[in-house]
């Protein structure tokens, strides 16, 4: 016999023991390793599919990964929205009734979300409205028709901007509703704002007994005197007794004082002479903001605020209140006071900070450029810096341009971003103190340079963008950025990008919106695109999307809003953006394309929520209803007011 | 040894389909009917808990966090494993039958009750629910998984004393 030695029977068995443990080991070794290949394998795989965009995050709460990224990108067609812009809304033909006009502003730019409780917000909305007069389509005449739908209105939002409708058109007619709305705390500043424009006797008999019964509460008190101050000039020895008792309160020019609440063109010539001869200074400065704030719409002789913005011998905090008012009124002498005020030694930060607010409407001048450069730059300077780095960004003189190219790319993270912050808000200066938009090609290309930073955050690139946008709103390659912008966004921050861009965007993005509407079978996304659809700057005067949003956007709310009452839970605690929210949706959507059938279901949504989220703890369910039933009262109120008038 | 490998190989094939089974046409209608009835799972558990909850499709949405499922989270791979596994046992059928009613709702329950305990620790401290999400399950699930695979093996390796000739 040759080769292996033959093995006993016994010995043969035990060695094939062996052997079959030696291959179990083996078996083991090789099932852990083939293991830890599969686990590494998935993971690569999933990781590679959450970098592609198309798997959304497991936790991820935006409702449907796949509806959207696949279907954004410029060259997508949509079938069923058309592709031609239309120029006109299929029902503007037919000439709208006043309440038609109002609901139709109330449903748009989230009018209806700002608080009119405050003064200030009363203020700010009847200045937008004087100001709009021109274009705003109510009048004096359609007073009584809007009164006499007052009373059906449940909304507190709805029934204070008809109030400061009724105030702005100065209707004496609407007095006897401001006074009977003056001591409800949300209406009071709206009410009061009619009582002081209608000229009344009445009405000023009601503020002023019910300021004398004000007590403590500053706000009511400030709401008030704002009232009594747009009543005219015979209220004025009214206004500096509170503005002097205000101050012993301890009232700062920081704060608002009575005489600054003024609002009446009647009223500027005693302010001027409270401006002038008065022997507070915090009174002078509180006369001269009411006498800018009487001519925040026309032109007036502003020359003698030189003199007291000039004046070393003047009070810093007259000196200041006359730069500001400079600048409101005539910018570009507020340039000289600056001119006279850095040959001063030692001038105070807040005058130069005024001065440099007010430079910034007016242009630099030449000699104090590399001044402003060594204040933007120095670290230490806080708000000083800002102010000057804001006076460069609105600057249209192309040496200042291309020194702030040169500057962009050396700045860091946060520098960069506070610079595109302030070059986009180019945007915001009024017309005739800047010449147009357009930048220095230098400062261009160094924005465009910036967008190649892969670090560049998304913050500073929305910004570079909107910078682009403004200096050239027909860019191609602004808006393939914008796209850019928008699919490399993590799923949650989508929608928020999309508000961002949309306008960059153009028509391209209702197609994409209109498609994720389509596909999706969630609730939430659905909302969404209605909601970013109807936000689209000039949307609602596109018929294709009108003829959406008619015919699918609003029977889809219709059937799916009853059973989807919980999604407000998101516009409370989610992590959404504002404008993801059921109510706001619901009210822009249905008061302008609703219809009276519609009100019923509004109103009914209450109790499906009682019903639907009976399990919810009752401090959350209260604060949710509340929301949800101001919105179904604002949309079923702007029903009403557009049956007003209509047989 | 050779009726082993084939095993194995059933076992991977069955892993790679269920794993790449979300970007196939025919099988996303079933990840969306999963991801719809898990969603619908945790939103019960999690309102009987007490949670404040909204469900939407797949997504659940909680006070200040919400979840959605996802055809890579809804527990098809993890089923389709075991189930595979189950099937491939050298056991007789009966017990095979045991062990799938054990397996299948067992790995559903185990997903929702994962996916719960992501929403109310996320509804309080965002961030630790994303390590829990991010970290802690996968590295679990893993182990889990592993242990399991190799519990099969040495089931299935041929034993030794099968080996011995009588």
């Amino acid at each position: 016999m040759t080769g292996k030695p033959e093995m006993s029977y016994e010995r043969a068995g035990t060695n094939r023991v062996v052997a079959a443990a030696r291959d179990a080991r083996k078996l083991k070794v090789f099932g852990v390793i083939l293991f830890l290949f599969a686990a590494v394998g998935y993971a690569l795989i999933r990781e590679r599919g959450r970098a592609e965009g198309p798997v959304p995050r497991a936790t991820s709460h935006a409702p449907d990964g796949e509806a959207l990224p696949r279907a954004f990108g410029p060259d997508r067609r949509v079938e069923g929205i058309a592709d031609e812009d239309a120029a006109t809304d299929p029902v503007a033909s037919v000439e709208p009734t006043p309440g038609q006009v109002l609901a139709d502003v109330m449903s748009i730019d989230s009018a209806l979300e700002d608080d009119l409780s405050h003064w200030e917000a009363v203020d700010w909305l009847a200045f937008a409205m004087i100001e709009g007069r021109p274009t705003f389509r109510v009048s004096r005449e359609d007073v009584p028709e809007l009164l006499a739908g007052f009373e059906q209105l449940r909304s507190s939002r709805v029934r204070q901007f008809l109030l400061v409708t009724f105030g702005a058109l100065e209707a004496a007619e609407a007095t006897e509703v401001a006074i009977e709305e003056l001591p409800r705390p949300e209406m009071t500043a709206s009410a009061a704002y009619v009582l002081g424009r209608s000229r009344d006797s009445r009405g000023l008999e009601a503020l002023r007994a019910a300021l004398s019964g004000a007590g403590p509460d500053q706000q009511r008190r400030e709401a008030l005197t704002f009232g009594l101050a747009q009543h005219g000039a015979s209220v004025i020895p009214q206004l500096v007794i509170a503005t002097e008792v205000w101050l012993l309160q301890g009232a700062t020019t920081a704060d608002p004082l009575p005489l600054g609440f003024a609002r009446s063109a009647d009223m500027r010539a005693p302010l001027r002479a409270i401006a002038l001869e008065h022997a507070q200074p915090e009174v002078r400065a509180a006369a001269i903001l009411g006498f800018v704030e009487t001519a925040r719409s026309e032109r007036v002789d502003a020359g003698w605020l030189v003199a007291l913005a000039a004046g070393p011998a003047e009070a810093v905090s007259v000196r200041v209140e006359a730069l500001r008012g400079l600048s409101t009124l005539q910018p570009r002498l507020a340039a000289e006071v600056l001119t006279d005020l850095l040959e001063e030694p030692d001038p105070a930060p807040e005058l130069l900070l005024a001065a440099l607010e007010a430079t910034r409407g007016a242009g630099i001048p030449e000699v104090h450029v590399d001044l402003l450069f060594e204040l933007a730059l120095a670290p230490s300077e806080g708000s000083l810096g800002a102010q000057a780095l804001r006076a460069l960004a609105a600057s249209s003189d192309v040496a200042v341009q291309r020194r702030l190219a040169e500057l962009l790319p050396r700045q860091d993270a946060d520098e960069q971003l506070r610079l595109l912050q302030e070059l986009s808000m180019r945007n915001h200066l009024p017309h005739g103190v800047r010449d147009g938009n357009a930048l220095a090609p230098e400062l261009v290309n160094a924005v465009r340079e910036l967008l190649e930073d892969p670090e560049l955050s998304p913050y500073s690139e929305h910004q570079a963008l909107q910078v682009l946008y403004s200096h050239d709103p027909s860019a191609e390659d602004v808006r393939d950025r914008a796209w850019s912008f928008l699919l490399a966004s993590p799923e949650e921050e989508r929608s928020r990008r999309l508000m961002m861009v949309s306008h960059i965007l153009g028509e391209t993005v209702n197609r994409e919106l209109v498609h994720s509407f389509r596909e999706s079978d969630a609730f939430l996304p659905r909302l969404e695109a209605v909601a970013t659809l109807s936000n689209v700057p000039g949307n609602l005067e596109r018929a294709e999307v009108v003829s959406f949003l008619r015919e699918e956007a609003l029977p889809f709310l219709r059937a799916s809003l009853p059973e989807n009452t919980g999604a407000s839970l998101i516009s409370l605690g989610g992590r959404r953006p504002p404008n993801y929210n059921l109510g706001r949706v619901a009210t822009g959507v249905f008061g302008r394309y609703g219809e009276p059938a519609d009100i019923a279901l509004l109103e009914s949504l209450g109790s499906s929520f009682e019903r639907n989220q009976s399990a919810w703890p009752e401090p959350l369910r209260k604060a949710v209803l509340a929301g949800l039933s101001e919105s179904s009262a604002q949309a079923s109120d702007l029903i009403r007011l557009r049956l007003l008038g209509r047989e | 040894m050779v009726r082993l490998l084939v095993k194995t190989a059933i076992l991977v094939f069955a892993g790679m389909v269920a794993l790449l089974s979300e970007w196939f046409t025919l099988t996303r209608p079933m990840h969306a009917a999963l991801g719809r009835w898990t969603a619908t799972g945790v939103e019960r558990v999690a309102r009987t808990m007490g949670q404040p909850t909204y469900l939407d499709a797949r997504s659940v949405h909680g006070f200040g966090y919400s979840v959605l499922v996802t055809p890579e989270c809804d527990g098809l791979v993890a089923a389709v494993l075991l189930v595979t596994g189950v099937t491939l046992l050298s056991l007789p059928w009966r017990r095979k039958l045991l062990l799938f009613l054990l397996v299948i709702p067992g790995v559903f329950a185990a997903n929702v009750a994962r996916i719960v305990t992501i929403l109310l620790i996320g509804t309080r401290n965002e961030q630790a629910a994303d390590i829990l999400h991010e970290i802690v399950f996968p590295v679990g699930v893993t182990l889990v998984l592993g242990v399991l695979w190799v519990r099969w093996l040495s089931h299935e390796a041929p034993r030794p004393s099968e080996s011995t000739p009588r």
